[in-house]
């Protein structure tokens, strides 16, 4: 019987049997864990096939990534197998059917459990015995799990397939990241645009506080992110539609147009001179100025000269009569006493125009500053109409009624008499200004689909105009008054359409029509953000109404 | 250089082989029967044999008692038989001088090997006669103790067919069987075996092979064996297995009313220690375990009344068991 036997004498056995074990491990866990990360990459690849998550590209890139972390765990798995001696003795025990003997000679060298001297002698010498005659090759074969790697082929094969077969939903995804996108461009625009109002001097708080409403609310909805673009594009819409509203609250144009025109009648008057370059420069807050300035020299002036004045000024107030009631009466009344001779009642109705000409001029800035807003919005959610749709539309040109090379450029709607382009102007494309709408300013430019040739844009949101339908029951349309007297300014439409404007109506043949509201609609479907169920739903539609058919 | 051991594990698997081999001559086949009879003798423990009649029980022990060179005593349990019968009792008698007094006439108790036969034909007042003999080893008499010899074991058998007039051994004492072995049918081969030996002129005749001396440093030699941890740690949580309610076998909880009493972890380490050291090795593993694990547990299973109707067994509930019960 050996007697100088130790625990020492198993040790080497422990780490042989160790590292062989890693080593079968390795060739187990580490298929294992590429087999969870490749099936975990084909579940991220068939629920990317159903919901707008990721891109082909991107769904190779996470299965692969998925498969090296599986691999990555399995191998670490692998290699911390055995590393304690209590474990690896009740491994080799368990593994090499040693009946317990290495854990029992571990704890009996430790004094965990006892038993007489000698009898540890026996019982470690036995152990070592076994220990030697474990053959731990054919106990840990390096094999390979062929029903793992069968597996493994499996899951890349559908990764494979995954990645190279065209996805339904990917053109979503990149639409997605892309509304995103610009939705994050439009947060900045929108700030730096909160920061140039509240800079702006020319602005009351109130006003400033009016302005600043609609854009806080639209921000406040783009930041709460994950939003779809029709929730975008509401959400500017919105803000826009308000800025618009106010900015139509405050224009004072007409006005100033027609104080401009007006104040040619003071031009006469060596002393109201001043007040009427102002008025033709359009300067309402200059313009105040010199009436007020205009008060101050009442008693100054000679007889003539004041009664010369109150002739201008009562003329003015006729003739301001139709665009602003209030100065124009405020000025006939100052005309008045001065025709009078009542210098103390001209000058308060002088300073009472001047002060109604100062609250003209500081609603005109904050509607300008509405409109500059309105339009920053405008130009933001026509980037979010086209953001992850650039080509994607398909093309109908050529292939419309109504498109260029088919009825002739002058067929377009929105552009000129003469064939022109379209002009743009200052409400180009701008919703909210289609023809007939009260307030909306010239005719020109206002029509859907200004054309990208004449320098204007086709607006996100198909409004068309509203038009008389020729033997039809139509629509009424209210034309502008200036139509009456300068039937140019209203377009082809007036031009081309046998009436005297008697019962303010106008009929247009409904080919014509056809062509035109068509034209505009594929128009509208190539460049602006439609809903992609609703494009063949409007092309059907228009083609049921083709006379051509 | 160390001492080697008064007995060493080869001698003690030679011991036991050589018992083996003799009780062979008689007792054809049942060889797990008489390893584990074996086993709880070396433990120190007693063994009841269920089976029914004409299996060899009886020769069973009886044999045992020639090659373990054993006092034996035979006691036929019936209903009749009085405790007195079992014990010994005081007689008069004559002491010379004209003078009578008692003197105290041991019964057949005061023997190394007990062959209890059927005994659950006793009377439960004969058979808890036999509980104070079987736990402490001694006997109470007239308010005097008498030790019995050693090595003292009990080997009891019981008919499970015949329940008529029969009196079922309470729970108390049958906990007190280190071992309940059961005794199979015995296989065509075996039965032609018997028939060759026992109808013939040739009458085998089996040759002492160990003594009593043996036999008690046998035992003791077994109880030095090492019981790793976490195998004393997996009997522990067998035994507690074995009762309903957090068992991990949903057998046990379906079918058990009662499980094993603390004797039955004890005879689980025991007969481990014994199954290693007739395996040649000097520590008990959790196959010696499971090798002991359906004598030491079956009797000490009650069952319920669904397991009795459906005739679930106690085997097939420890096997359950050894099959759930985690090693780890």
């Amino acid at each position: 019987m050996q007697t100088d036997i130790g625990i020492e004498d198993l040790r080497p056995y422990f780490r042989r049997w160790g590292k062989r074990r890693r080593l079968s491990a390795l060739l187990l866990w580490g298929p294992r864990g590429l087999q969870a990360g490749l099936l975990a990459g084909v579940v991220v690849a068939a629920v990317a096939r159903f919901r707008p998550l990721l891109t082909n590209d991107e769904v190779g890139l996470v299965g692969m990534i998925a498969a090296g972390i599986g691999l990555a765990f399995g191998a670490i798995w692998a290699l911390l197998q055995g590393r304690n001696l209590d474990e690896q003795a009740r491994f080799a025990d368990r593994a090499f059917g040693l009946r317990e003997r290495m854990v029992t000679a571990l704890q009996l060298a430790r004094g965990q459990i006892n038993a007489p001297g000698e009898w540890q002698v026996h019982q470690l010498a036995d152990s070592v015995s076994a220990a030697r005659d474990v053959d731990e090759k054919a106990a840990l074969p390096l094999a390979l799990n062929l029903q793992d790697w069968a597996v493994i082929l499996m899951a890349v094969v559908l990764l494979a397939a995954a990645v190279i077969i065209p996805n339904p939903v990917e053109a979503a995804v990149r639409e997605a990241r892309a509304v995103q996108a610009v939705v994050e461009e439009q947060i900045a625009a929108l700030e730096a645009l909160q920061e140039e109002i509240r800079a702006d001097p020319a602005l009351t708080e109130a006003q400033q506080e009016e302005l600043l409403r609609p854009l806080a609310e639209a921000l406040q909805t783009l930041r709460e992110g994950d939003l779809t673009r029709e929730e975008a594009l509401a959400a500017l819409s919105a803000a826009e539609g308000e800025l618009r509203e106010l900015a139509g609250e405050n224009d004072t144009r007409t006005l100033r147009e027609q104080l401009a025109e007006a104040g040619q009648a003071l031009t006469g008057s060596e002393s109201g001179r001043p007040a009427a370059e102002a008025m033709e420069a359009q300067d309402l807050a200059a313009a105040a100025e010199r009436l007020g300035e205009l008060a101050s020299q009442l008693p100054g002036l000679p007889v003539e000269e004041r009664e010369a004045l109150g002739r201008s000024l009562s003329e003015m107030g006729r003739e301001l009569q139709g665009s602003d009631p209030q100065l124009a009466e405020q000025l006939a009344a100052a005309g008045t006493a001065l025709q009078q001779g009542d210098l103390e009642a001209a000058r308060e109705a002088l300073e009472a125009a001047q002060a109604t000409l100062e609250e003209r001029a500081q609603a005109g800035a904050a509607g300008e500053a509405a409109q500059s807003a309105a339009e920053a919005l405008a130009e933001g959610r026509q980037e979010v109409a086209r953001a992850g749709e650039i080509g994607e539309a398909p093309s109908v040109e050529g292939n419309q009624p109504g498109q260029p090379g088919a009825a002739g450029a002058g067929q377009q709607p929105g552009q000129g008499q003469t064939g022109q382009p379209g002009q743009p102007g200052t409400q180009s494309g701008q919703p909210g200004t289609a023809p007939g709408q009260p307030g909306g300013g010239s005719q020109q430019g206002q029509l859907p689909g200004g054309g990208t040739e004449g320098g204007g844009h086709v607006d996100s949101v198909f409004a068309p105009p509203l038009r008389d339908l020729s033997g039809f029951e139509g629509v009424d349309v209210e034309l502008p008054a200036e139509c009456r007297d300068r039937p140019e300014s209203c377009g082809f439409l007036l031009d081309q359409t046998p009436t005297d404007f008697t019962d303010e109506r106008s009929i247009v043949p409904y080919e014509q029509v056809y062509r035109e509201y068509a034209s505009t609609a594929y128009e509208a479907l190539n460049e602006d953000y439609v809903p992609l169920g609703m494009k063949n739903f409007v092309r059907d539609y228009f083609s049921s109404l083709d006379p051509g058919r | 250089m160390i001492d080697q051991p008064q007995l060493s594990v080869a001698d003690f698997r030679q011991t036991t082989g050589a018992i083996e081999a003799e009780v062979g001559k008689m007792i054809v086949g049942q060889r797990d029967v008489i390893r584990m009879v074996l086993l709880a003798i070396l433990a120190g423990g007693h063994a009841l044999l269920e089976g029914v009649p004409g299996l060899g029980k009886t020769m069973l022990i009886r044999t045992l008692s020639q090659v373990l060179e054993l006092d034996f005593s035979r006691i036929q349990f019936t209903p009749d038989l009085m405790p007195a019968d079992i014990t010994g009792t005081e007689i008069m008698e004559e002491q010379g001088g004209g003078r009578r007094g008692f003197r105290f006439q041991p019964g057949p108790i005061f023997a190394n090997l007990i062959l209890a036969d059927e005994i659950n034909r006793a009377t439960p007042k004969t058979q808890s006669a036999m509980l104070e003999a079987m736990q402490e080893m001694t006997i109470t008499v007239a308010n005097e103790t008498y030790p019995l010899p050693r090595p003292f074991f009990v080997l009891a058998t019981q008919n499970p067919l015949e329940m008529e007039g029969t009196y079922p051994l309470p729970e108390a004492q049958l906990d007190r069987f280190l071992f309940k072995v059961d005794v199979r049918f015995p296989s065509a081969e075996e039965l032609n075996e018997i028939l060759r030996r026992t109808t013939g002129d040739e009458t085998p005749d089996p040759g002492p092979a160990a003594s009593g001396a043996q036999i008690l440093a046998m035992q003791q030699l077994a109880r030095q064996v090492p019981v790793a941890t976490h195998v004393a740690d997996y009997i522990s949580r067998l035994v507690v297995a074995t009762h309903p309610g957090s068992s991990p076998s949903a057998l046990v909880n379906r079918a058990v009313r009662y499980g094993s009493s603390p004797r039955g972890a004890q005879a689980l380490v025991l007969g481990a220690k014994i199954s290693a050291l007739l395996d040649g090795r000097y520590n008990a593993s959790f196959e010696d375990v499971a090798a002991v694990a359906r004598p030491a547990l079956r009797h000490r299973l009650i069952l319920n009344f669904e397991a009795q109707a459906n005739q679930i067994s106690p085997d097939q509930i420890i096997d359950d068991l050894l099959a759930v019960l985690s090693r780890d």
